[in-house]
């Protein structure tokens, strides 16, 4: 025995130890149960279809014989797929091997002899939690049309409908939504139960002996209280007495207030999950999307650089602690969150990749203290983004790059700079803040220059600018990094180049297009 | 002499100061209390104490007023307001420079009187976005605008016998001839034109025509030192 638990406990070692056993477990579970994972999704509809196949088939083998081929299919395939399903879910759901080694070590830390039965045991309580959990109760009875030659557990194939809930999340959400009030349902089923058993009861003692009375059995007074209760009233079974007309009175006003306070207990939790809906919605958008702006601060100048970043097409994500100024941000249609940017939980939250989604974070709020703590929260997290900030008190420079701050942006300095300019030459002034904030449709533009675009247009000769009511500022040449103003026409192109331009924005635009096509 | 004035302590008050100490030497800041007239003497500037029901008819007497430029940098939007309010009503022709924080006061200092706006929150929106979305872009201007680098805008004026004048801007060769850019050409009963709109390719050159120009210092020398009337 002690050399079969060595064995055991070894064999248990080596495969918590083996990089490819947890490589494919991790795989099963992301196919399995990871939402965010990609490829989750076909998994899923390919379960979807198996499931309306199989009801389809329950439905059409009712009145018409089906294709034997069919009935193997759905009788054995699909429930075999379904068994293989149910199995990797049980599998997947915690790590037997680890409670093995926690009950091992354990043991040996307390010097006692290894207890095996006590670690299957716990393996066992683990596994039973997710066996009696309704999902899985749901799979398990999914399985079960497995055994078709019991005509009657053909039926189960309709709990195949219930295995939806798994893979469509609008039911989940409808689901967890209503139990959120569980305890007003359970109240209100608990009325409408004691209401249906005591009018049946006592509709059965005043009518049963009534001859004119179709209410002879207790099932028919029960049906009849569940008819009248629902206020459906079909009318096929009626009280005729007048004892029973006044149950039957009682029951319908019970009825009615059953059936408003339901819908008003859907129709609340609804309301108070809304925002939360709302919430999950937009961090599974988040998740899609690449190359985004994350503003942290939905003040003044938060607000004015997020609308113009989105009218320029970018994307945009606000993050604020503040519930009102985030009511606003989505009133002006940005994903956004009152979440607290300086903490890491919020990214881990809104499941935000800052490697792969993330082009830069703008601290945008009004103090020095807040910009400098969502940059030091930001930086730990990724090492490598770009991280600009606004600096609102000049002693506090130190602090902001410091703390990692890639650009700063220091308002006063420029204002400065802006007056000293303004003074000195008003016109040039003027035209290149209007350049700037591209007013009238005329702006500055930059242009890369790719191999398209090589491939047609090998020196400046080629480009003509003048066609299309174009100024050639410069280029700003990228091996070199630097700026070549006013370039003479026999410059040579390089792929990653940049052409500095001036004109009108729709000029620009069909310029664009002439420097990838052929002269 | 040259002088300006500046009304208000805060950061940006004191940036504008500081930039102006190149071109101006005579630099007084106005304030509202005398700590802050305390503190900014500490830093060595020159100050006085004014107060918003002052009145600015003695400001004639210490300042010339056609070699005067005033910056209006109060904190308070209203306050701001109201001072550039009360000095156009004392001073018609004075330039007036105001700050702004939002589009609504900006609007309201430039009812007020004065003659230039600098916003604030929208000059910051700019330059992170430009940041953003056109780095080299806002390098380029950067430099050219604020950094002392080989690069200057200039603007020039068209006076009476230079040659230019009415040829068409496209038909001179400013980039081999003179090694410039003319970014464009302002005239004064237009709005601003530049010399890609069709409008300014058909019509040549007048007399009192602004060119903003842009080039190397050095080619800029050579052609003040050939036309003369370039501003720097």
């Amino acid at each position: 025995m002690e050399l079969l638990k060595r064995l055991f406990i070894r064999a248990v070692f080596a495969l918590n130890g083996s990089d490819k056993y947890s490589h494919f477990k991790h795989i099963v579970y992301n196919f399995l149960e990871n939402d965010q994972f990609r490829f989750k999704k076909y998994i899923d509809f390919m379960m979807i279809v198996l499931i309306f196949t199989s009801v389809f088939i329950l439905v059409k083998e009712v009145k018409t014989t089906i294709d034997p081929d069919l009935k193997f299919f759905n009788d054995y395939i699909i429930s075999i797929i379904f068994m293989i399903e149910y199995v990797l879910r049980l599998w997947v759901y915690d790590s037997s091997t680890a409670i093995v080694i926690a009950q091992y070590e354990k043991d040996t830390t307390l010097s006692r002899k290894f207890r095996l039965r006590r670690a299957l045991f716990k393996v066992f309580l683990s596994k039973w939690k997710h066996i009696r959990s309704i999902s899985s109760i749901i799979d398990l009875l999914a399985i079960i049309p497995f055994f078709h030659e019991l005509r009657l557990l053909r039926i189960f194939i309709l709990f195949r409908i219930f295995k939806l809930f798994r893979y469509t999340r609008s039911i989940k959400t409808f689901g967890s939504v209503l139990s959120a009030k569980r305890f007003e349902f359970i109240t209100l089923v608990m009325f409408a139960s004691i209401i249906v058993i005591v009018s049946s009861v006592l509709v059965y003692v005043m009518e049963a002996n009534n001859p004119h009375s179709k209410i002879n059995t207790l099932f028919d007074a029960f049906y009849w209280a569940i008819v009248t209760m629902s206020t459906v009233g079909y009318g096929d079974v009626v009280t005729v007495s007048e004892e029973g007309k006044l149950v039957a009175i009682i029951v319908i006003m019970s009825g009615v207030a059953v059936m408003a306070f339901t819908t008003s207990l859907v129709v609340s939790a609804f309301t108070e999950k809304i925002e939360e809906i709302k919430e999950i919605k937009s961090i599974e958008d988040i998740t899609k999307l690449k190359g985004i702006y994350l503003i942290c601060g939905y003040k003044e100048i938060g607000r004015q650089v997020a609308l113009k970043l989105k009218s320029n097409g970018s994307k945009v994500i606000i993050l604020d602690k503040d519930a009102k100024l985030v009511k606003e941000a989505i009133k002006d249609e940005f994903l956004a969150f009152a979440h607290d940017a300086g903490l890491l939980s919020t990214y881990e939250d809104l499941r935000i990749n800052f490697a792969t989604q993330v082009r830069s974070v703008l601290c945008l709020d009004d103090t020095d203290v807040e910009n400098i703590y969502t940059t030091l929260t930001v930086r730990s997290m990724s090492k490598h983004v770009e991280i600009i900030s606004i600096l609102e008190s000049k002693q506090n420079r130190k602090k902001l790059e410091m703390a990692g701050v890639s650009k700063i942006i220091f308002s006063q300095e420029f204002i400065g700079l802006i007056a000293k300019e303004y003074i000195g030459q008003p016109v040039a002034f003027d035209l290149i803040h209007a350049l700037r904030s591209e007013t009238n449709g005329i702006q500055i533009s930059e242009i890369l220059v790719d191999d398209v675009m090589l491939r047609y247009h090998g020196d400046l000769t080629e480009i003509e600018c003048r066609k299309y009511k174009l100024l050639m500022l410069g280029i700003y040449k990228s091996a070199s990094k630097r700026f070549l103003f006013n370039p003479i026409n026999s410059t040579h192109l390089e792929s990653g180049d940049m052409l500095i331009i001036v004109g009108d924005y729709v000029f620009i635009e069909e310029f664009k297009k002439h420097l990838h096509k052929k002269s | 002499m040259k002088s300006a004035v500046i009304f208000g302590y805060n950061e940006f008050a004191l940036e504008i100061a500081q930039s102006l100490k190149t071109k101006y030497s005579d630099i007084t800041l106005f304030v509202l209390e005398d700590n802050d007239r305390n503190l900014l003497k500490d830093k060595g500037f020159k100050v006085s104490k004014f107060d918003l029901s002052d009145d600015w008819s003695m400001f004639e007497i210490d300042y010339d007023l056609e070699h005067l430029i005033v910056f209006c940098a109060l904190q308070e939007s209203s306050e701001n307001i109201f001072l550039t309010i009360s000095l156009r009503a004392t001073f018609e022709n004075l330039l007036i420079i105001a700050l702004s924080t939002d589009q609504e006061s900006g609007r309201k200092l430039k009812m007020a009187g004065a003659n230039k706006i600098i916003p604030i929150t929208q000059t910051t929106v700019n330059i992170i976005t430009e940041m953003l979305e056109r780095p080299f872009v806002t390098e380029i201007l950067n430099n050219i605008l604020y950094a002392d680098k080989d690069l200057k805008i200039v603007q020039w004026t068209l006076h009476e016998g230079v040659e230019f004048i009415g040829s068409n801007i496209e038909d001179i060769d400013w980039k081999y001839k003179y090694g410039l850019v003319v970014l464009a050409v302002i005239r004064e009963n237009l709005d601003t034109s530049f010399i890609y709109t069709k409008k300014a390719n058909s019509e040549p050159l007048r007399q009192g025509d602004v060119l903003v120009i842009i080039g190397f210092k050095y080619d800029i020398a050579n052609f003040e030192s050939m036309y003369k009337g370039v501003i720097e």
